[in-house]
């Protein structure tokens, strides 16, 4: 196996370098190799759909080099430049053992996620940590929203998702929905515009608490000195 | 032993064979289907909260006349689920509570690929109508590629009136099919609560139920 590497910063930042490896099989067979980073920093593989490319793990790459054949690689790492980057190792010949996995599906199959557009206003949310924090807040809502409030939500969500259910529905998540039971659909729109007035009404009445909460600020130390 | 229940096209039935097959198998049925759930949710955290990493399946799972882990549904909590957990997830919950039957959403995307990926075996869930067999073939190509073998088919909602076309499904799909009649007792199911294999066990419905869990089994044990 011979190899050729590359190491460049990326552009505008001193403190990550792009890494390339060029990776040629002379001999007849196909042969299996290792590339390991070397570099003191985390391996930052390209991606599809947010799933490393076949064959990429933390410390670096595994993969199979075609007889006669080429393969380049390429991957960034936060660290500084180190000469050579990457070792590389020939596993010898491969025995063609690949199997899909379901990090295979992710990669190639379209994202199940509901478009970001598609959600209500002000749940939205864009990158994996904003994602966590949607998810913090709506444990945390669970936890402290008092039972006779969660009960409403609850009772107010049943009646959105049916209403969801009946808008642009196919004939046959129509027939279900109305299948459910429950209000008659005029019932249930009449319920929904109402709902939407409640609910926008105690948005507005919460936010201004909260903030006015969150304004406050109550001596508690010179308090106590008075009392 | 994981068994996926999907079938490329919405509004067939998945859910409610799931349910029955859960069952009769006495297994933990997974609501999978993270955009549109269908099974009874009732209260805690649901699949969403296992996804977006904020509770354990173990948590999530719902005792009943068929344990289940119900799926949230809120557009919100879709979009914070990440479905690289859905293996592990599955797996984890095998491993905890022995069979799991896993409902997949409709479409060709990474939700069904995930849980086809992890399943031992799958079934798909057809109408039973000549033009059903494109989604059902597509569905089973994508099984095959994910190395998951097709046990059972089921031709959902058949009634006497339309002669279902079981030659030609059994041909094109090399699988054993089963034909599950238009019975109100099955459409119930899911919402009462209510599995036909308990609550009608001698229905033509239950028996279909039976056939297509005898085939899983079959599967489990050449395994």
């Amino acid at each position: 196996m011979e190899s050729d590497w590359s190491v460049t910063p990326l552009d505008g930042r001193d403190d990550v370098v792009l890494v390339t490896v060029d990776l040629r099989n002379p001999s007849p067979v196909d042969r299996r190799v290792r590339v390991t980073n070397r570099l003191d920093g985390p391996v930052l593989p390209p991606k599809r759909a947010g799933v490393p490319e076949p064959g990429w793990d933390d410390d670096g790459f595994d993969g199979v080099v075609p007889a006669d054949g080429r393969r380049s690689l390429g991957y960034a790492c936060p660290a500084p430049t180190k000469r050579p980057p990457v070792s590389v190792t020939d596993e010898g010949r491969d025995d063609g053992d690949a199997s899909t996995t379901a990090v295979d599906a992710i990669r190639e199959l379209d994202d199940p996620r509901p478009p970001n557009d598609a959600i209500p206003a002000g749940r939205s949310d864009e990158a994996d940590g904003a994602r966590e924090a949607s998810a913090a807040t709506e444990t945390a809502s669970d936890a402290s929203v008092p039972p006779a409030v969660e009960s409403w939500l609850a009772a107010v969500e049943e009646r959105v998702d049916r209403g969801e259910r009946l808008t642009a529905a196919s004939v046959e998540t129509a027939t279900a929905a109305l299948d459910d039971g429950g209000e008659s659909v005029a019932e249930l729109a009449a319920r929904l515009d109402d709902d939407a007035v409640a609910l926008e009404a105690v948005a507005a009445r919460a936010t201004a608490l909260a903030d006015r909460a969150a304004a406050t600020d109550v001596p508690v130390d010179d308090l106590r000195r008075l009392a | 032993m994981i068994v996926a229940v999907a079938g490329g096209k919405g509004g067939v039935g998945k859910t409610t064979v799931a349910y029955n097959l859960g069952a009769a198998l006495d297994a933990v049925v997974v609501d999978a289907d993270l955009g549109m759930a269908d099974l009874p949710r009732g209260r805690g955290p649901d699949l969403h909260d296992v996804l977006a990493g904020g509770a354990a399946a173990s948590e999530a799972i719902r005792g009943g006349p068929v344990s289940l882990l119900p799926c949230g549904r809120s557009l919100a909590g879709a979009r914070a689920a990440d479905v690289r957990n859905l293996a592990d997830t599955l797996r984890q919950v095998a491993d905890e509570t022995g069979d799991v039957v896993v409902d997949c959403p409709a479409g060709l995307r990474a939700d069904v690929g995930v849980p086809l990926a992890v399943a031992n075996a799958c079934v798909l869930v057809a109408s039973p109508r000549r033009f059903a067999l494109a989604d059902a073939v597509r569905t089973r190509e994508l099984a095959r590629e994910l190395d998951t073998g097709l046990v059972g088919v089921a031709l959902n909602r058949t009634t006497a009136a339309d002669d279902p076309p079981v030659d030609v499904f059994r041909r094109v799909l090399g699988a054993p099919i089963s034909t599950v009649p238009a019975d109100p007792r099955v459409g119930r199911s899911v919402e009462a609560e209510r599995p036909v294999v308990t609550t009608a066990p001698a229905s033509d419905a239950a028996d279909a139920i039976r056939s297509l869990a005898d085939g899983i089994r079959r599967a489990k044990r050449s395994r």
